[in-house]
């Protein structure tokens, strides 16, 4: 086995014990009535992009590089895209939300 | 053609891995700068924010190192340094979040700042507090 390999290996350990947290919270919100659908869809993508660098490095770690580098990484990148444009959106839309509240509140304090 | 589930090493499966660095690379870029955006708008070193930025950045130093062999100043480090980089990376991500989530149970808040969760929530436990 190669050194590379090695690594590809350890990656895929680590980040599948890093999966279970994102994994749990699913498992959690499903359960509770009170879903935030913003925060169960940024979940999801990051256990997307998690479960996808699992993948990257066991199809790695098998020896198929070309499928791993070629295919694999830059979706799981993609997937980490996603996930950094979802986040800055929903971002953006709270504090929206928080400056009409706070000028709505202004505007009946004044009447 | 190329067929991905091959491992061979002609000429043009070099080229398309290189370009396909590239591409991985230029899509590990965006979502950097836009966490760093927000780290810096949020002004803390504790926020998710800024973790994941320094996540990203370093599995990008990784994948530059690791596919080093066009950059001369990186083919005199020690070979496997990008993939030691990357479990380092790794396993920076999995610590911050097993942490986030300790401190979260312990102290009873939400893992990812309140930037994202309903005001409603917010206002709630304000009240229970007071």
């Amino acid at each position: 086995m190669l050194p590379f390999q090695y690594y590809n290996i350890i990656d895929a350990i680590v980040y599948l014990v890093a999966a279970i947290i994102p994994a749990y919270f699913i498992l959690k919100s499903r359960n509770s009535i009170n879903n935030n659908n913003n925060l169960r869809k940024l979940t999801i993508i990051l256990i997307g992009f998690i479960l996808l660098q699992v993948i990257y490095h066991i199809v790695g770690a098998l020896g198929f590089r070309l499928l791993a580098k070629g295919f694999l990484e830059p979706l799981s990148m993609a997937a980490l895209l996603l996930f950094g444009v979802m986040y800055l959106i929903s971002t953006l839309k709270t504090k929206n939300n928080n400056n009409n509240r706070r000028r709505n509140l202004r505007h009946d304090k004044y009447i | 053609m190329i067929n991905i589930f091959e491992n061979n090493n002609t000429v043009s499966s070099y080229y398309f891995l290189h370009s396909m660095n590239d591409l991985t690379l230029i899509l590990s870029l965006i979502p950097l700068i836009i966490f760093i955006w927000l780290a810096v708008r949020s002004k803390s070193i504790k926020s998710f924010q800024f973790q994941i930025s320094i996540f990203i950045a370093v599995y990008i130093l990784g994948t530059i190192i690791e596919n080093s062999n066009r950059i001369a100043i990186f083919s005199t480090l020690p070979p496997n340094i990008g993939s030691q980089i990357h479990v380092g990376s790794a396993i920076f991500f999995t610590i911050m979040m097993w942490f986030r989530f300790y401190y979260a149970e312990k102290r009873g808040k939400k893992m990812i700042e309140s930037d994202i969760d309903d005001n409603d929530d917010k206002s709630t436990k304000r009240s229970n507090n007071n």
